[in-house]
């Protein structure tokens, strides 16, 4: 059994969490449509996995099943005050818009358009990249959310560039290519997670009163958080992304 | 045996949710789709005594996404009419014995005109969470009678993460909503009563 798992993880590459743009692959960008892909609604609050540590078996599942649903029922009562008063906020939006002028700056990226997708399903967004009148995809994953006792929200997004043009196909990495999943990490030419968090000076562990502060004035801080998040998400992408892959040593 | 079935099932539910939580997922199979006809069952009508007259008028889908509702361990849920989803629970107000629903405007006391601004169901470890919220604008003839938001909720753990669980919570949500807006109704049809 041991053996069975050591050979299996020695067959398989773990994708990197960042793979940076090589020159070569930089020079062999024809054009970029930026795709955002966002499957949440709403802002959330984080609610971590219940573990009804001791309890094994069936009776582990039903106590577990009940703390997470005792969990996620107070999370999701709590924070529904803040989603009315940011109700007309469009995080995908202000995203778009920010990537859209980030991007734009990158010249060798030659972004022609920004698109938004919520099927995050590899088949939709295989399509999305297939389908696009672009040699290159930059997929932009992005989720917002209040940490545990909401005293801040983080803004998470996982930038991916595919190649749409055989040109730039021929700098996919070689150890990680998925030949079947056009959008698996493996795939990615460029890739790496930026996140940004914002806090507001409420009391340490006190959810609801912090929940207050963020809804106060129709959620302006929230609003001003999630701004400011969408920004610095897209401005660090777009300096990243110019940040070259140093040259590969040959072999001797 | 059952148990077991759902247990495992579960167990299945919430590793494909957990999986999903930090990318993409698999190819999907058939999706859960909400239409009209996947709205709460019809109302049994009960006897009335002069019921406010409403008439449900515009209903505007102001979603920025009108066809992505989420996704569960069985895949995506879509709309492809969240509209008709959203009248079919309306017409819940007519199993009140304080209202009855008219078919145009000029029969009616009170119009209703909705807007659709959120419909989504999420997968949260072993729970889901549904939620619908629309606002509603009410006339009496010529004249505005106020607006108001409403957001129906259910939390649930996903037991077996089947596609009638779902729809399940979505309509308890839907039904939800439609329950806070009585309160403003019975207010509206004052307002229209007493001039």
């Amino acid at each position: 059994m041991l053996l069975a798992g050591a050979s299996l993880s020695a067959c398989v590459t773990p994708v990197p969490t960042h793979v940076p743009l090589t020159t070569a692959a930089r020079d062999a960008i024809p054009s970029t449509e930026v795709v955002t892909s966002i499957k949440q609604h709403e802002i959330y609050i984080f609610v971590p996995a219940a573990n009804a540590a001791g309890q094994g078996g069936v009776i582990g599942v039903f106590v577990t099943a009940g703390i997470d649903g005792a969990n996620t029922n107070a999370a999701e009562e709590s924070v529904k005050w803040v989603r009315n008063a940011i109700i007309d906020y469009d995080f995908d939006g202000v995203l778009q818009a920010d990537l859209k002028a980030s991007l734009s700056e990158v010249g060798f990226l030659k972004v022609q358009s920004v698109s938004a997708t919520k099927d995050i399903m590899y088949a939709g967004l295989d399509r999305k990249v297939t389908g696009s009148a672009q040699g290159a995809v930059l997929m932009a994953t992005a989720d917002y959310q209040f940490n545990g006792d909401a005293s801040m929200v983080t803004v998470t997004l996982q930038a991916d560039l595919f190649a749409n043009s055989p040109q730039l196909a021929a700098h996919k990495p070689a150890k990680t290519a998925n030949a079947s999943i056009v959008t698996a990490p493996g795939n990615a030419v460029y890739r790496n997670t930026f996140t940004h968090v914002a806090g507001v000076p409420g009391t340490k562990g006190n959810r609801e009163a912090n929940l207050r502060q963020w809804a106060a004035n129709n959620g302006a801080a929230l609003r001003a958080a999630l701004d400011e998040g969408s920004a610095k998400v897209a401005e660090k992408l777009a300096a990243d992304i110019q940040v070259a892959a140093p040259p590969a040593v040959a072999a001797k | 045996m059952k148990t077991r079935n759902r247990l495992l099932a579960a167990s299945l539910a919430v590793a494909i949710a957990a999986a999903g939580s930090t990318g993409a997922m698999a190819a999907p199979p058939v999706p859960l789709d909400i239409t009209a006809a996947s709205g709460p069952a019809a109302p049994a009508i009960p006897a009335k005594t002069n019921p406010c007259r409403i008439h449900i008028a515009a209903l505007n889908d102001l979603r920025s996404d009108k066809t992505t509702m989420g996704y569960m361990s069985f895949g995506m849920v879509t709309s492809s009419d969240g509209p008709g989803w959203i009248r079919s629970g309306l017409k819940g107000l007519d199993g009140d014995a304080r209202f009855a629903l008219v078919d145009s405007p000029e029969k009616a006391e009170v119009v209703m005109n909705v807007e659709l601004l959120k419909s989504y169901v999420l997968a949260v470890n072993m729970t889901k969470a549904a939620t619908v919220v629309f606002r509603v604008r009410y006339n009496g003839g010529e004249r505005s009678l106020g607006d108001n938001l409403y957001r129906g909720t259910k939390d649930a753990v996903n037991w077996a993460g089947t596609k009638s669980e779902t729809l399940g919570a979505m309509n308890l949500a839907l039904v939800e909503a439609v329950n806070q807006t009585k309160a403003d109704l019975v207010k509206a049809c004052a307002a229209v009563r007493g001039g």
